[in-house]
């Protein structure tokens, strides 16, 4: 459980870091002579937190098959899509008219969600990294 | 440390015994490679019963309630549950890695992530085993770290 949990806090980090990446570009793009509310912030926090949910697929305790993983993949991207652009509607993040805004909200997401991914992977490598370390001195120790 | 080897005769069993100080994990590391050595497992091949080094394993795995056991090539079906493996081989090479799978870490040539948290262990026949994320914390533990 408190794996999760750590788990869940290290995805919040990352997410809120790429999405107010993306909120800056979407803002300097679409909106430059915009002030920023305190609203804001707010939004983005309580839309990452919502988003970092999408990590419960995950379940700790059951073991899942590559295929399993995959369409879990799936359905987390959808979920945060989904998440994401109702939440932005709704907070006049963009306009629906305006397809451009939308396209580049999706693509947005697209990047955050491969970034994070990219991420959480590369904290896998580094472990691997010194599980592996740790492998050739514990063989070292059998022979 | 000084090694005493003692001729007995044919008749008589054979045995080890250890003088020491205290049972610290250079001593347990002896006992449970010995312990390695000394087992055998039983296998079936086809209508044979076989009797297999435990040091040849690769892994265990279960598959819908049997258990199959890994060698370099070859795959043979042991009568054992894959807890009672665990329960006698525990503090050996053999560790736990999923539900479904006891692997030889001597038989280990590196580990790659996987997804989400996963872990890939890449054994040194070529094989590939995955290590679930609720397993990785124990296996930092029984590497050192």
């Amino acid at each position: 459980m408190w794996e999760k949990i750590k788990e869940m806090l290290y995805t919040f980090s990352y997410v809120t870091t790429g999405v107010v990446f993306a909120t800056a570009f979407f803002l300097t793009v679409f909106k430059p002579d915009t002030y920023v509310s305190i609203n804001l912030l707010w939004q983005i926090l309580g839309i990452s937190l919502v988003c970092v949910f999408g990590n419960l697929l995950y379940p700790v305790n059951k073991e899942l098959s590559k295929k399993q993983m995959c369409i879990r993949m799936i359905l987390h991207y959808l979920y945060i899509n989904l998440i994401v652009l109702e939440c932005g509607y709704y907070f006049d993040w963009f306009f629906i008219g305006n397809l451009k805004m939308v396209f580049c909200m999706i693509v947005l997401i697209a990047i955050i969600f491969v970034v994070v991914s990219f991420v959480m992977w590369n904290n896998g490598r580094k472990t691997s990294r010194q599980l592996n370390e740790q492998l050739k001195e514990y063989q070292k120790k059998d022979l | 440390m000084k090694i005493i080897i003692e001729d007995i005769d044919a008749e008589e069993e054979e045995q080890i015994i250890i003088r020491c100080r205290s049972v610290d994990e250079s001593v347990m590391q002896l006992i449970n490679a010995l312990k390695m050595k000394q087992e055998k497992l039983a296998v079936r091949n086809e209508d044979k019963i076989m009797q297999i080094n435990p040091q040849e394993v690769y892994y265990f795995e279960a598959v819908d309630n049997k258990v199959f056991l890994y060698l370099n090539q070859n795959v043979y079906e042991t009568k054992l549950k894959l807890y009672e493996i665990e329960k006698q081989f525990a503090g050996t090479d053999f560790f736990r890695v999923s539900k479904s799978v006891i692997l030889n870490l001597a038989k280990v040539k590196s580990f790659s992530p996987s997804f989400n948290g996963r872990f890939e262990a890449l054994m040194k026949n070529g094989e590939r085993v995955i290590i679930s994320r609720q397993y990785v914390p124990l296996l930092k533990a029984k590497l050192g770290i």
